[in-house]
């Protein structure tokens, strides 16, 4: 037993204590902690400050009536250019009530020219925005419609109403937010204008709007148990099957990797001899094993740990998973891990390069990957007959467990019980199958062999 | 309990269609450096292999120090053909690792990692990297690890290759030294006059069959090769009328020759005779080498085995 320690805390030392571990391990986190903290507060970063004057050219009136409305709560803009010809007809901006802002420190005021704009004024107003003299020109016209005749009367929108269309002119290198902002409030403003020309009151209709909403309790299973369900919680209850199951997916490929990557080291550094003087066969592979467990849970501590706890906690806040499924995660975690560490030290040991290994993984993989694929359907038909034959089927069983047990409807216990006990006698089958190809696998060197020279070298040893 | 340091009795192991080592039998004296010699694939390795636990025979019983051979592992150092460091770990970690694996710490070793690097004149190490070491460097190290837990046996293969006449000296000194300590050594190696040496005993296996179990005194009077080397100070050889004598041949351009003589001849009358006739610059009986009984039994049994195969193919028609 000391021996199968001393390979393990050797293999945990020389793949955990490495300078680019710790960056991968501790830097990493640190970073996406970093940026899930800045993250935010660097996206709601407020663009530069925008003032100055938004033409609307709106012979009509209605459409520049309601964005004054819109803008009123800006400040002032700087004071309109008494040279400027395209001023005549100006409305002067309206003072800000002194309210702050309530976009940015955004500052528009609104000139209103009533005249129909040709195209030579037209141009003059863009070269000014291109001049920077002006945030921006918006031209509304008014399309007049009639009523149409397969609509009923009272469905029919009033015959003079119209249809208003604005034509905003910007500077290329305006603000995508600031864009945004202006549009938006055109749009506000188009709507309005609509409103007031088919005779409602804007602010009428907007109380007409407002409405409640609809409330979901998830109930207990006893009284008091009830949880309430949001759009959150139901988006999580999908999710989260995923999210555990490729947390166990990671966290047992990576640290299996590290072994497999070991492995091919020691064989063609040619130390695995020298090893093999001291122990057996069956106690280097169980060293290196339990090893690389310990890699893969200071690397599941350090990623899936952080987010396994903050994905649990809302979990089960949510009565999506109890205490029970934690549970069973971890049972399924160990089963994953030593069945994808017997595969990656039965290839390593089989092959002389990590080149080598690739072609020998490759149909592994593509067993390994189904889950990944079906998680779904799983997910959303736990006890349908594909997630079920396929959570009978070692190495898939604790992937799509995981994905069951935390799915939409519940497993039947006996189904959870048969699949570890299969799941777990089948990690020891292919343990046992593994040292097998290991004792021969380590000492051959060569051509990689084959996936039935492989079966024969099980037979051999 | 047996008091032969190895005991290897009808051991068979076979890889697919390939007959590794067939129906072997080998007794290892205690305290004795014995040779195990062989041609490429002649099964050497397996056998070593096997002795060491590393693989398992398919038949046959394999004793080990009085136990069996897994059990006996702690006492047995090993230095394999194939053998390696760790490229990135320090020295003196990697001699602590394998001292801890084979249970050196437990049985209380008395000399520190730095003693032992000063044993191999490398006392400035420890905290290097093995990879920056030369290769002559990494060599010792390798045998300081077989050694470190010092073992009762001994398996050496290939010890000197890749080394300097000076370090492959340091080498043999160091094995000199365990065999006045009392242990038990088995030297596989190519190097056939060292072996001639420096051994007690040798095995000599091809095709997995041992040809030869004998010391080195048996050897030279099981393969006498009933030669007389001697060399005229000038003009030709005269040996005409001497009994006992078969026939002469030249070797090399300085005038010496071979007398091969009859057998069951003495050769000290033939050489009085000899040196009688004329003046001679030398002339000595010729002692067979390692090499000459290597290179006659391996071929021998080439022939055998060709011979056999021929007939296994002919029955097969």
């Amino acid at each position: 037993m000391s021996k199968v320690l001393a390979v393990a805390w050797r293999e945990f030392k020389a793949t955990a204590l490495t300078r680019a571990f710790i960056i991968a391990a501790f830097v990493v986190p640190v970073l996406a902690i970093g940026m899930g903290v800045l993250g935010p507060a660097l996206f709601s970063e407020k663009p530069a400050p925008l003032s100055g004057t938004l033409v609307v050219i709106d012979p009509v009136g209605a459409v520049a009536e309601a964005a004054k409305t819109q803008f009123e709560s800006d400040a002032p803009p700087p004071a309109p250019e008494a040279s400027d010809p395209t001023n005549a007809g100006v409305e002067p901006p309206l003072p800000g009530p002194g309210e702050p802002p309530p976009v940015g420190d955004v500052r528009i005021g609104i000139r209103h020219i009533t005249e129909p704009a040709d195209d030579a004024a037209l141009d003059a107003l863009k070269d000014r925005v291109r001049e920077g003299a002006l945030v921006a020109v918006a031209q509304v016209t008014l399309a007049e419609e009639a009523p149409s005749e397969t609509e009923p009367a009272d469905a029919a929108p009033p015959a003079d109403v119209g249809t208003f269309t604005v034509r905003l002119y910007l500077p290329a290198d305006m603000n995508f937010k600031h864009t945004l902002m202006l549009e938006e409030r055109l749009d506000a403003a188009l709507s309005a204008a609509h409103l007031r020309r088919a005779g409602l009151d804007v602010q009428w209709v907007r109380e007409l709007d407002r409405r409640g909403e609809v409330q979901t309790i998830s109930l207990g299973e006893e009284a008091g148990e009830d949880v309430p369900s949001s759009k959150l919680t139901t988006v999580l209850k999908l999710m989260v099957p995923m999210a555990f199951m490729l947390l166990l997916w990671i966290s047992t490929f990576v640290s299996a990797n590290y072994l497999l990557t070991s492995t091919i080291e020691e064989k063609s550094n040619k130390v695995v001899e020298v090893l093999l003087s001291a122990v057996s066969p069956m106690q280097l592979m169980t060293g290196k094993i339990v090893g690389q467990a310990l890699v893969g849970s200071v690397l599941l501590i350090m990623y899936a740990g952080l987010a396994a706890t903050i994905l649990a906690a809302v979990a089960v806040a949510g009565g999506i998973i109890g205490p029970v499924k934690l549970l069973l995660l971890g049972l399924y975690f160990v089963m994953a891990y030593f069945m994808i560490a017997a595969i990656m030290a039965g290839i390593g040991s089989a092959v002389n390069e990590m080149r080598e290994a690739q072609s020998l993984l490759g149909p592994a993989m593509m067993v390994l990957m189904i889950p990944l694929f079906l998680w779904l359907p799983i997910s959303d038909s736990p006890n349908g007959a594909l997630a079920t034959i396929t959570g009978f089927i070692p190495p898939l069983t604790p992937f799509v467990m995981i994905l069951r047990v935390n799915g939409s409807e519940p497993v039947a216990a006996w189904q959870v019980i048969a699949t570890l006990v299969i799941g777990y006698a089948a990690a020891v089958a292919m343990i046992w199958m593994a040292a097998k190809i290991f004792r021969v696998g380590v000492l051959m060197y060569g051509k990689p062999p084959t996936p039935i020279e492989l079966i024969r070298w099980i037979r051999y040893s | 309990m047996s008091d032969a340091a190895i005991r290897i009795r009808n051991v068979n192991k076979r890889f697919g269609a390939t007959h590794a080592v067939r129906d072997l039998d080998l007794e290892v004296p205690p305290g004795s450096l014995c040779g195990f010699l062989g041609p490429n694939g002649a099964g050497k390795s397996t056998t070593i292999r096997m002795i060491m636990s590393i693989i398992y025979p398919d038949s046959g019983a394999i004793e080990v120090l009085g136990g069996s051979a897994l059990a006996s592992k702690d006492r047995i150092g090993y230095l394999p053909e194939e053998r390696g460091l760790y490229r990135k770990m320090r020295v003196g970690e990697f001699l602590e690792y394998i001292a801890r694996l084979k249970g050196a710490g437990r049985r209380g070793e008395g000399r520190t990692i730095q003693q032992w690097l000063e044993s191999v004149e490398l006392p400035e190490v420890a905290r290097k990297r093995c990879q920056e070491l030369s290769k002559g460097m990494q060599q010792k190290i390798q045998f300081l690890a077989a050694i470190i837990h010092e073992p009762d046996l001994l398996i050496l293969d290939e010890p000197f290759s890749g080394l300097d006449p000076v370090n492959a000296e340091l080498i043999n000194r160091l094995i000199g030294e365990l065999r006045r300590a009392g242990k038990t050594i088995i030297l596989s190696t190519h190097v056939l006059h060292q072996a001639e040496q420096i051994c007690d005993r040798i095995f000599l296996i091809n095709h997995g069959v041992k040809l030869l179990d004998a010391s080195l005194a048996e050897i030279r009077r099981a393969f006498d090769p009933r030669t007389i080397v001697a060399e005229p100070t000038n003009g030709t050889l005269q040996v005409e009328g001497i009994d006992g004598v078969v026939n002469v041949r030249p070797i090399g351009h300085d005038g010496a020759v071979e007398i091969m003589i009859e057998e069951g001849a003495d050769p000290h009358p033939i050489m009085q005779t000899v040196l009688g006739r004329q003046p001679m610059r030398r002339i000595e009986l010729r002692r067979p080498t390692l090499e000459d009984v290597f290179v006659q039994l391996v071929m021998e049994d080439e022939g055998a085995a060709a011979a056999a195969k021929a007939r296994e193919e002919l029955g097969h028609v």
